[in-house]
């Protein structure tokens, strides 16, 4: 068996190119849309809005749907466990 | 006979309760499937499951995952390649035939699938439009197919092919439906939006 590819710890984002990977640095556990300038974690609720603005723009779902869609995947990230419960 | 090390007896029987559990989900139903069934079929203790899998939702998560690195892999070489729409279509296509059967029950459960794997598939979904459309776009600006929004065109091309799964006993003696009706839907779906 393929050994799982990673994901960003934080939005969950396949990291499979050197790009992908926040700074571009594969030892990061963060996708590049999940950090600051620096490297740093961006807030969740900014994390938040991005993921939910993603599911509406993507598919036309409602901003109510798309932020419970959002909520719902981020609650089980390892950078957000226990927190926007 | 070369020794097996606990590491990979642990990956095999990982591997086996995921390929068992996409079984079941995909015969039966993932609400209808209980994790004592899928340890029973495999002939392993309903204990060995929960060292692998400690909640029924992080299995069905795990098969969900598979299918979405399947995607991933094959949208994602084919995006590296610089491949057109058409291809990045087909591939959709090949990958849906491939989980043809788990995937008909993750749109007929939507509505009561787990929360987060519900987010997952939808994440999915959105992975999938941006791919679609960027590569739709460039067939926009030189043209070749009509302009519209990145919603209207996934949801066009999703529309096309649930339907088909959702329906397709009806559609065809033989499945995946998508093996016997893909070229032709792809086909109608660059009748409709070409210029």
């Amino acid at each position: 068996m393929k050994p799982k590819c990673e994901s960003c710890n934080s939005c969950g984002m396949p990291l499979e190119k050197k790009e992908d990977f926040a700074l571009g640095d594969t030892s990061s556990s963060y996708c590049q849309y999940c950090v600051d300038k620096q490297g740093s974690l961006l807030p969740y609720e900014t994390i938040l809005k991005a993921n939910a603005n993603y599911y509406q723009e993507s598919q036309g779902i409602t901003e109510q749907a798309a932020n419970k869609l959002a909520k719902d995947l981020l609650k089980s990230m390892p950078a957000w466990k226990n927190v926007g419960m | 006979m070369e020794k097996i090390t606990r590491k990979e007896q642990k990956e095999k029987t990982r591997a086996g309760l995921v390929g068992r559990a996409e079984n079941l989900f995909s015969s039966r139903g993932i609400s209808q499937t209980t994790t004592a069934e899928i340890a029973k079929s495999l002939k392993v203790s309903h204990g060995t499951l929960f060292v692998h899998f400690p909640t029924r939702e992080e299995l069905v998560k795990a098969v969900v995952d598979e299918f979405g690195e399947r995607l991933s892999t094959a949208l994602g070489e084919r995006c590296a390649a610089d491949l057109k729409l058409k291809d990045l279509l087909k591939s959709h296509i090949d990958v849906l035939a491939e989980f043809e059967d788990f995937y008909m029950r993750l749109i007929s459960e939507s509505q009561s699938l787990p929360a987060h794997i519900r987010s997952i598939v939808y994440a999915i979904n959105a992975s999938l439009s941006y791919r679609f459309y960027r590569a739709a776009k460039v067939e926009m600006d030189k043209g070749h197919i009509k302009k519209m929004t990145q919603v209207h065109f996934f949801n066009t091309w999703m529309g096309l092919l649930h339907y088909q799964i959702m329906n397709r006993d009806l559609f065809s003696e033989k499945t995946p439906i998508l093996k016997e009706v893909g070229d032709d839907l792809l086909k109608h779906f660059f009748y409709i939006i070409k210029n």
